[in-house]
């Protein structure tokens, strides 16, 4: 048995990157340090179906068939439709992803990535009000504040709190009792039960909240007993805690994404840090998902300018979320084929949104058997990132990180399999 | 019962994504409800019994299971996956963002069955289009 050693996780956006890989006979058997979600991804479970070969819908059931025709039916697809909609990109690299921007511009397509249902709103609200932001080691080597608000680390970011809170770091010699843990949620998380302090608030009242706590950093007074169901005393004493920090970091999530309020939840958030910073230093980082979503939105801004959501339809790149996005354009039926790569949206679109998709052509470029690939008309199976090729990846705060491969496939990569799209779009366009 | 819906990752739901999708294990961390003992008191099940969850937007049927992260009082918790979003709210708000948390919902016991991966993909019928 041969063990690969620093092995970076494509799971989450925490990326790890200290992993260790059992290999036997070109196959993962086995990890170390790796959390149960990464664990997973690296080790095949028996009975889970991979597809090996690109697969064509014929009624309810797929039939084999090869990736020169997938790939020529694809190109047809995209090269035919009016509105077209690219959507994922967040489980693979930034290279294909670069090929992915070209492709959406070749189709007049609208590109959009799993921000759109994950940490859009926090991307609205840093155009609007900034992004006083930090790397890991920031965190690691200086922190002695930190707050998760509206998220549960110990279930979506497993090794989160171990590799920036209970870490040791230069500043902080001793780890987790260095640090004042907050958490705000309106459940008792697992999270929560580390917490020095636990606001649980109630929900939907996030904007509340971040507010009276703004207010009681701006040294006005509160005029409630209570804010959000929590009582006004332990408002002033958490913004104390808050504004005594040497260093202080917030770290959010779709608690506060995805309830009443969505991107001036955020927005009220980054300001509050920003205050902060008049009384110590004090920074953010969102918690992000899949493992390079900050990637996509580093690609997609190099490439055209905007994030998520760019509409090309008009020969020039237009960015309107909430009329651009994958689910306004599902919802909407506007879209009349969509293309699907390094996501589920099968599993994480509302009911609405995958009506459309059982309506329209669907290419799914999918390693495994998914709720995507059930609604799909092509199947094109890829090698994965970070595990069978290697390419580079952005942790959730931004900081580029080399993926390596760690075993070898036959399949083509995402890259190939876009570039070889691509290609094949072009000879139809240029013979239209 | 009227309750409020909260989605949302649990390292089950996690785990089982990235285990396979079309695996029983998904079905069992993704088709379930945590809620707490005082309201299966209040509707007269147990653990283990089958609910459905109706919604101004959609229907469900899951199976309740015991919360070990204490919920609000009137909360239940469904794991985020396609069984959650048939009753989410999809409306975007002029954001792209759907509405995933805290979705006042209706539930109710139910002797029907809690459907796998792709039987519940088929409600809606896929048709075939190239």
């Amino acid at each position: 048995m041969e063990l690969v050693k620093n092995v970076v996780c494509p799971f989450c956006g925490t990326l790890c990157d200290d992993i260790v890989c059992k290999v036997e006979n070109n196959e993962i058997v086995g990890t170390i340090n790796a959390c149960r979600i990464g664990h997973s991804k690296f080790v095949h479970t028996e009975g889970a179906m991979r597809w090996k070969k690109p697969m064509i819908r014929q009624g309810d059931e797929f039939v084999e068939t090869t990736y020169d025709d997938a790939i020529e039916k694809a190109a047809h697809v995209l090269a035919d439709a009016k509105r077209p909609l690219m959507y994922g990109w967040s489980c693979t690299d930034c290279d294909a992803q670069a090929v992915g921007v070209e492709l959406a511009e070749e189709t007049g397509a609208v590109i959009d990535n799993t921000a759109s249902v994950c940490h859009g709103p926090s991307v609205l609200a840093l155009q609007d009000v900034g992004y006083p932001i930090c790397t890991f080691g920031e965190v690691k080597n200086r922190a002695d504040v930190v707050v998760y608000w509206g998220c549960n680390p110990m279930h979506a970011h497993p090794r989160h709190l171990s590799r920036n809170v209970f870490s040791r770091g230069f500043f902080r010699e001793r780890g987790r009792a260095d640090r004042t843990l907050v958490v705000v949620d309106p459940r008792k998380s697992d999270s929560s039960k580390l917490a020095d302090v636990h606001l649980q608030l109630d929900f939907d009242k996030d904007y509340e909240l971040l507010d009276a706590i703004r207010t009681v950093v701006r040294g006005k007074d509160i005029l409630y007993d209570e804010v959000a169901g929590i009582p006004r005393e332990q408002i002033y004493e958490v913004a104390e805690v808050l504004k005594n920090a040497q260093f202080g970091i917030l770290f959010f999530g779709m608690g506060i994404t995805h309830s009443r309020g969505k991107h001036r939840n955020i927005d009220t958030a980054i300001c509050l840090v920003q205050e902060l910073n008049d009384y110590s230093k004090w920074t953010l980082i969102p918690m992000r998902g899949h493992y390079n979503v900050t990637g996509f939105n580093q690609v997609c801004t190099w490439e055209s300018g905007y994030p998520y959501c760019v509409d090309f339809s008009t020969g020039e790149p237009r960015y309107n979320p909430g009329e651009t996005g994958a689910n306004d354009l599902l919802q909407n039926k506007e879209a009349d084929a969509m293309m699907v790569i390094a996501s589920d949206p099968g599993a994480h679109f509302p009911q609405n949104a995958i009506m459309r998709m059982a309506e329209i052509p669907v290419i799914a470029i999918e390693p495994h058997r998914t709720p995507t690939t059930e609604m799909a008309d092509v199947i094109i199976p890829p090698a994965i990132v970070g595990m069978e090729a290697e390419g580079t990846a952005y942790r959730m705060e931004g900081v580029p990180i080399r993926m390596r491969k760690v075993v070898d496939s036959d399949l083509l990569t995402d890259k190939q399999i876009l570039e070889r799209i691509r290609d094949r779009v072009k000879e139809l366009q240029a013979s239209k | 019962m009227k309750v409020i819906l909260n989605t949302g990752r649990t390292v089950w739901q996690g785990q089982a994504i990235e285990s396979g999708k079309d695996l029983q294990m998904y079905v069992d961390a993704a088709a379930i409800c945590y809620m707490d003992k005082s309201m299966m008191e209040d509707l007269g099940i147990k653990a283990g019994n089958n609910i459905k969850v109706v919604s101004e937007f959609g229907d469900v049927v899951v199976k309740v299971v015991d919360t070990v992260e204490t919920l609000p009082e009137g909360m239940i918790y469904v794991p985020m996956g396609p069984w959650a979003n048939r009753v989410i709210r999809p409306t975007t708000d002029c954001t792209a963002t759907p509405s995933f948390k805290n979705i006042p919902v209706e539930i109710e016991p139910t002797e029907e069955p809690v459907l796998d991966m792709p039987t519940l993909m088929k409600v809606y019928k896929k048709a075939q289009m190239i």
